[in-house]
């Protein structure tokens, strides 16, 4: 599932992506509705990516659908779509996970949500974490990660992307998303060390907060 | 030993990404580096469980009411839109129509004035906490 950013969607298509948002932004709403079915899946699937919870995944991918169309008027004729879609979802899924921040979700209710087999209580540190369960604790760990970290996993290990697509995604040098690569691998390494010798670092990442922090 | 620069070349290298001139920059550092080695090897095994982690997919049935219900979203947005505006101009245009009615004397105006101003401050003030506790409200997630 590698993307070229937004070609990969697009192969196949008649008409480009920048060909249809053109024509969305002079009001075709048929022409924006098929840009939504192109990244419809994708778009959830980082929401889901970002937030852990497959309706609220639902709910902040579609949000993000209807802002980009309010906003479509600030589309640049003749750029690439996604990468400007993808900074309205980014966005969005932010948002969500900055008002969530103020609730206490514990970790392992995202890693349940995801059907994984999570071992309840403190695990034994002599003890060896089958891979799958390792997985799971893993997975619960990037969803406690700030948002900028979750994020450059994701777009990783998920989306696939290489680093070029990730530095036109997010707007930002080469440099960066190695050495945010650098910092969210460090620091999920840092938690699960924390949490499998004793138990704990269930509580959130808070020094890159809304992730602006880590460019 | 200065390591940073070798963080993101172990990066790199992880991801396949390493040209042959850093490859080789990077090697001779790990050669003569135990702890950039033995992070390397952490970072390496702890990205291959990320990369084994699957999210799962959403449903046809889910995928194929998507666009409809972002219509939906957009239609929506824009009635309120329009309802909104339609009343606050209507609103104002009645304002307008009684302030300047020759007919109704200062005194009636302003007595009628007086309860509509007021309702109006009410209104406003428990629009405005409603606001404020919604923003810091920390259960309202909890299912009742």
């Amino acid at each position: 599932m590698v993307h070229d950013v937004g070609q990969a969607s697009q192969a196949g298509h008649e008409i480009s992506d920048a060909e249809l948002a053109s024509k969305a932004k002079r009001g075709n709403i048929d022409a924006f509705g098929e840009l939504v079915e192109r990244y419809k899946e994708r778009a959830y699937m980082i929401a889901l990516g970002f937030v852990g919870n497959p309706d609220d995944a639902m709910d902040l991918s579609q949000e993000a659908f209807v802002k980009a169309f309010k906003a479509i008027g600030s589309f640049k004729d003749g750029c690439d779509f996604y990468p400007w879609f993808y900074a309205v979802l980014r966005n969005t899924c932010f948002n969500f996970l900055r008002r969530r921040k103020t609730r206490k979700e514990n970790s392992l209710d995202a890693a349940r949500e995801y059907g994984f087999d999570v071992v309840d209580g403190a695990p034994d540190p002599s003890a060896t974490l089958e891979r799958k369960e390792m997985r799971a604790l893993v997975r619960a760990q990037i969803d406690n990660l700030a948002p900028v970290h979750k994020e450059i996993l994701l777009l990783r290990h998920y989306e696939l992307l290489s680093y070029k697509q990730m530095a036109g995604v997010l707007g930002c040098p080469i440099g960066t998303v190695m050495s945010r690569l650098y910092a969210a691998r460090q620091m999920l390494k840092v938690r699960l060390t924390r949490y499998m010798t004793d138990g704990g670092g269930s509580a959130s990442e808070d020094d890159v907060g809304d992730g602006r922090g880590g460019r | 030993m200065a390591c940073g620069r070798f963080k993101e070349l172990m990066m790199a290298s992880l991801d396949g990404e390493i040209s042959a001139e850093d490859r080789a920059q990077l090697e001779s550092h790990l050669a003569e580096c135990a702890d950039c080695r033995r992070e390397l090897d952490e970072l390496s095994e702890l990205s291959e469980l990320v990369g084994e982690i699957e999210l799962p997919r959403p449903s046809q049935e889910d995928m194929m009411k998507y666009w409809p219900s972002v219509y939906a979203k957009i239609e929506r947005g824009a009635g309120w839109g329009l309802l909104v505006i339609g009343v606050v101009v209507w609103v104002a245009y009645g304002v307008f129509l009684f302030i300047t009615d020759p007919t109704t004397g200062s005194m009636t105006k302003f007595l009628i004035a007086l309860p509509v101003v007021g309702a109006l401050m009410l209104l406003v003030s428990v629009i405005r906490e409603r606001v404020n506790t919604s923003k810091t409200e920390r259960y309202k997630e909890v299912e009742r």
